[in-house]
């Protein structure tokens, strides 16, 4: 570890303690607000009353994570939650690497520069905007809607039908992610040392050969982490997306609530902080699970591309 | 050029110039629809094109615009304030792990990255923050959250990684201190780096409801997202800080639905202004290298 | 490498070991502070009685001042906010207070369409506020109270707002007893409900809706009695519809917890049967009715599903060809004019019923936690006794927002839209306001009677403790929040609602009843 051996342990005391100075301000941040919170979860184990006091209510161990098992809504809320979180990761990084493929196609530099600029503006509205916009489009006077009826079809209701939703939101959560990531993945090619493609096009490849031979493979670890880092939030969703965008229309519920939006409503409607809590810790401690198995099973088919 | 490279190339474009087309579009129609006519809209829906060019749903929005400017004020000071400090103190952070000789590295590491995994939910930073640092409606509470986001601190460290360590080492025989190599070699160097997150950053803040719509309370620092988010459903947000139609516009219908378009217009129109500023680093900047800690 | 990550998880599992240890010690702390506290809450409660004392020596003169160390109170209230002027009229407030019990309040006045979820989150937090608004129908006062978040107010009322007290009658007072104790302030207001049928004037004129005709008598049964006016308006107004809330009043039912919690008693019903209105033909005609109305395009389904509620300021819009919600009362149609931009006349729906809902249905509740619960009460005594004080927080300040014709009858002044937050019940006694131009000028009176001749629902002075069923009713809400827009609507099939029944059955809509039932029988039995 230690590259620097001439130098004397008093100057490697120095240099510790200003590099620990450098990290010490977002050290801070970090420990207080993602670590004191932590403090707080056996607020889970507990049936909250205010009389008492948080810290003095009575505990009831696995009671809340029971009530939200018995509810109608949990493995709705589980299935919503994984499946749209599966299909994002499946189909979105398959898009955004074979973007980042193409993009690494094209040759004229100022097409390249416009496509970038412009794939990224999605990534650019917040998750409120993108539901004006898609409201603009499926609303009761949206252009899509309007289009509908115009080609003589019956009136389509967007925010009651329920069907139309896994694939407007898979659609939208793409859309807006694709830019951003394609260009990651894009970075990662460029990354890649010349030589490779060089050695390869005195060999006469194809380009087919060269993306299947060389790029996609040296891209892999990239794709792993990529990827390992979106299982570790498979049991979070992105609020904004499931609660703006389908507008809070109770009908869509069955599609669109997911674990992270039913727990802020049942925070608004019964305010019952145990559960929530309960279903907070749940999520955080299966990601974690799930995280750990995935790196388990990266390490075992290759050990360059573990997390950790 | 070989042909064998030329359809491709084709099929490229098609593909692309598509999606370019589905990102533009949006925004066109929303801007489309804030220049429409509410009578027009309400007889015939929204088009992509403004089928009668009109104003009033600007000239409501813009009347009287005192809780606009006000939620103009907090965002850019939120988004100015929030991206200078936090880019600085991640990229102390990003720094310090980026050196292979730092004693602490994976400790640290683990520190940071941990937390993107694990949380503890809601409701506990929901008290720590209202009852213990007692942040509920101040402006600190819209910035301080975001000041370390461990992703942005591990594209950074992946830059700074970059950097080639023999720099480092010659300042430091040179006798320079690590506080100055690290202002006067590492920041100028790691500027794509720093560029790249310093745009997510300040996107990070201009675009955030969350905060503001769990410990805001007072109208004085509601942000534009969160004006923006209470008018979706209820345009009375608008009308009430206004309560009434300028003079000149009294037999006009209220445009409720231009004037929510114009809104998110005017909220989203500063980031893509801001965009080109950054665009020169951009791809440089967005690596992510080796994660392992 | 692998070690060092183990070792360093090994390390953070002792740092987070040692952050709960603090945050606990931490709170410990503080609850050994919030016993300091209460030794100055007694300190200040020997303070407050000495003040009572000398302000009933002073026949009734405000408090001096001098003996009361000044605090800070945080009050919580929903409404029409934000108003532009409001900070300005919130430091004029404050003036007064400051002078009269040397406190200053800091107003959380909030958009109604937050207020519900900000308290939740607020008393989730544990957070030291002061005073806030709860009923029936925002802000829920049986769930909070069987959290155990408010504070009993039985002595402090007694002691601090005995003006207050005295001025209803102790059936209104009994209303808001849970388990024999009293946590809301009423702000005293029309009591005997049923909903108000709310129609521009311009629009009765044009189609010559007869309103005498449908006084009293519109329900689940009648509603298509309104039918042809509706039509006549479609034809002209496409863009207009008729929004009608659901509301247990509507259907005659008292609803024990709120009409998203399964567990109602008919009006009619000598027995207190504890029934499931989800269950009734009344609710069902209802969803059918609206079915049918949203088939022949009335209701503008399409539009109103993705916002979650009707506001008036869609009305304002020109949006509503007639409304029914709310409570039909005396000078009502004014207030409806002035929320919608234009001339509304109203009417009552059914008949008035006086109940426990009606009666809670705006009060004012003193948090557990709070630092200065006797302050609190005075002020809430202070606001229901001084009128121009009240007068102030409720229209703004005279001769800017409103003026006083030289009937005395108050009318807008040059800055209305300044503030005009348009909830007088929400601050104090209704009957304190100023009598608006266009209300006939004994309005409270009128009320009053009102409140005095309507029928008494039987279930009067029953109040319902949440407790044991909390969680079956989080359940049920949450049930109500996917399926109620589109009852109200008519966007639901037949399957829909009967998944709806289904869904609310496995939320447990059996055991409420069932506890409701038992506390009613109870309760009868002991009276």
């Amino acid at each position: 570890m230690n590259k620097i051996p001439f130098i004397p342990s008093s100057r490697h005391f120095k240099k510790n303690l200003q590099l620990s100075l450098l990290a010490l301000p977002a050290f801070l941040i970090i420990f207080v607000f993602s670590y004191l919170p932590m403090g707080g979860i056996f607020i889970a184990f507990k049936n909250i009353n205010y009389s008492d006091g948080i810290l003095r209510s009575p505990w009831v161990g696995l009671e809340n994570i029971k009530f939200f098992f018995t509810s109608n809504d949990a493995w709705m809320v589980i299935r919503n939650t994984l499946l749209y979180n599966i299909v994002f990761i499946a189909v979105g990084t398959f898009l955004s690497v074979v973007f980042a493929i193409m993009l690494n196609e094209v040759i004229r530099r100022s097409w390249l520069k416009a496509y970038q600029t412009i794939f990224f503006f999605p990534y650019f509205f917040s998750w409120i905007i993108v539901a004006y916009m898609a409201y603009s489009f499926i609303g009761p006077y949206g252009i899509l809607t309007t289009w509908i009826e115009k080609l003589g079809f019956e009136s389509f209701d967007f925010y009651s039908e329920t069907w139309v939703w896994p694939i407007l939101l898979t659609l939208i959560n793409i859309w807006k992610g694709l830019g951003y990531v394609s260009i990651i993945f894009y970075a990662g090619i460029l990354g890649i040392s010349q030589e490779y493609f060089e050695a390869a096009e005195i060999d006469g490849a194809s380009r087919l050969q060269v993306i299947r031979n060389i790029t996609v493979p040296l891209l892999m670890p990239l794709i792993t982490i990529m990827t390992l880092l979106s299982i570790g939030k498979i049991f979070y969703s992105d609020f904004g997306l499931f609660f703006f965008v389908p507008r809070e229309v109770g009908q869509l519920f069955p599609v669109t609530q997911v674990i992270d939006t039913y727990v802020y409503r049942m925070l608004k409607v019964s305010g019952d902080i145990g559960m929530s809590s309960a279903v907070g810790l749940f999520q955080s401690v299966m990601g974690f699970i799930v995280v750990l198995f995935s790196n388990y099973v990266v390490k075992r088919i290759d050990d360059d591309n573990k997390l950790f | 050029m070989p042909l064998k490279r030329r359809i491709p190339q084709l099929l490229i474009h098609l593909v692309f110039i598509l999606f370019s087309l589905s990102c533009i579009i949006p925004l066109i129609s929303v801007l489309s629809v804030s220049f429409s006519s509410e009578v027009d809209i309400l007889k015939n829906g929204y088009s992509l094109f403004p089928r009668v060019f009109d104003l009033t749903a600007y000239a409501y929005v813009l009347y009287r615009p005192i809780q606009l400017l006000g939620a103009f004020k907090i965002s850019i000071l939120v988004s100015v304030i929030g991206t200078f400090l936090a880019v600085l103190a991640m990229a102390g952070i990003a720094y310090t792990l980026s050196r292979p000789d730092y004693k602490y590295k994976n400790k640290l590491s683990f520190y940071v990255f941990f937390t993107m995994l694990f949380n503890g939910g809601l409701v506990p930073t929901y008290i720590l923050i209202s009852n213990y640092l007692h942040l509920k409606n101040t402006i600190w509470v819209l910035i301080l959250p975001y000041l370390a986001v461990p992703w942005f601190i591990l594209l950074l460290r992946s830059f700074m990684q970059k950097i080639p360590f023999h720099i480092i080492e010659s300042c430091m025989i040179d006798g320079a201190s690590e506080l100055r190599i690290f202002f006067q070699i590492i920041l100028p160097l790691a500027k794509p780096g720093l560029a790249t997150v310093a745009l997510f950053t300040m996107l990070q803040y201009w675009n955030d409801w969350w905060l503001s719509l769990l410990y805001i309370e007072e109208e004085r620092l509601v942000p534009l997202q969160y004006m923006l988010y209470r008018m979706m459903n209820n345009i009375s947000f608008l009308t009430s800080s206004t309560n009434m139609m300028p003079p000149g516009l009294k037999n006009v219908e209220l445009p409720s639905e231009s004037a929510r378009m114009a809104m998110a217009i005017l909220a989203a129109g500063p980031m893509l202004a801001v965009f080109p500023f950054f665009q020169k680093y951009f791809v440089r900047g967005l690596t992510v290298g080796a994660v392992k800690g | 490498m692998q070690r060092a990550v183990r070792k360093s998880k090994l390390g953070l599992v002792c740092t987070i070991l040692l952050l709960i240890l603090s945050m606990l010690a931490a709170a410990c702390g503080n609850s050994g502070n919030n016993d300091s506290t209460s030794n100055n809450k007694a300190a200040n409660n020997g303070a407050a009685q000495n003040d009572t004392a000398t302000s009933d020596n002073s026949s009734g003169n405000a408090a001096t001042t001098d003996d009361l160390p000044e605090v800070k109170l945080t009050w919580y209230f929903p409404g029409n906010f934000p108003q532009p002027d409001q900070e300005k009229v919130f430091a004029e407030v404050n003036k007064v207070i400051k002078e009269k019990i040397n406190a200053t309040v800091d107003f959380k006045a909030l958009p109604f369409g937050d207020y519900d979820q900000k308290m939740q989150v607020v008393i989730a937090s544990g957070e030291p506020y002061d005073i806030a608004f709860t009923a029936g129908w925002i802000n829920n006062y049986t769930q909070n109270v069987a959290k155990g978040a408010f504070l009993p107010l039985d002595d402090l009322l007694a002691k601090y707002a005995p003006k207050t007290y005295a001025s209803m009658p102790a059936s209104f007072w009994d209303a808001t007893k849970i388990k024999g104790q009293i946590y809301g302030f009423i702000n005293q207001q029309i009591s005997a409900r049923t909903p108000a049928v709310s129609v521009p004037v311009a629009l009765v004129e044009k189609y010559g809706l007869d309103m005498n005709s449908i006084s009293g008598k519109i329900n689940q049964d009648t509603l298509n009695l309104l039918e042809p006016f509706i039509q006549a308006v479609k034809k002209d107004y496409p863009q207009k519809y008729p929004s009608i809330g659901i509301d247990p009043d509507f259907f005659d039912m008292e609803a024990i917890v709120g009409i998203n919690v399964p567990g109602a008693v008919e009006f009619s019903d000598d027995s207190l049967t504890v029934i499931n209105q989800f269950e009734s033909d009344k609710f069902k005609k209802f969803v059918a009715t609206m079915r049918e109305w949203n088939e022949k395009g009335y209701l503008n389904s399409k539009e109103r599903i993705s916002r979650k509620s009707d506001d008036w300021a869609e009305g304002k819009a020109g949006k509503f060809a007639l409304a029914i919600g709310g409570a039909f009362k005396p000078g009502g149609a004014n207030l409806a004019s002035t929320l919608g931009g234009e001339p509304y006349v109203e009417v009552p729906a059914g008949t008035a019923h006086l109940t426990t809902g009606g009666i809670t249905a705006t009060m004012q509740a003193i948090n557990r936690n709070s630092k200065n619960p006797e302050r609190a009460m005075m002020l809430l005594e202070l606001l229901n006794t001084d009128k121009d004080l009240y007068n102030l927080l409720n229209f703004g300040i005279k001769d800017e927002h409103y003026k006083l014709d030289a009937d005395g009858l108050m009318i807008d002044g040059d800055n209305k839209q300044g503030y005009n937050p348009s909830v007088p019940w929400m601050f104090a006694s209704n009957f304190l306001a100023n009598v608006e131009k266009g209300m006939p000028a004994d309005v409270w009176e009128q009320t009053k009677k009102v409140n005095a001749e309507a029928l008494p629902s039987k279930l009067l002075g029953f109040t319902f403790d949440a407790e044991p069923v909390k969680g079956e009713i989080a359940k049920a809400t949450a049930v109500w929040d996917e399926y109620y827009r589109a009852f109200n609507l008519g966007v639901s099939s037949e399957e829909k609602y009967n998944e709806f029944l289904s869904k609310m059955k496995s939320a447990g809509a059996d055991a409420i009843i069932a506890e409701m039932q038992k506390q009613i029988d109870a309760w009868k039995a002991s009276k």
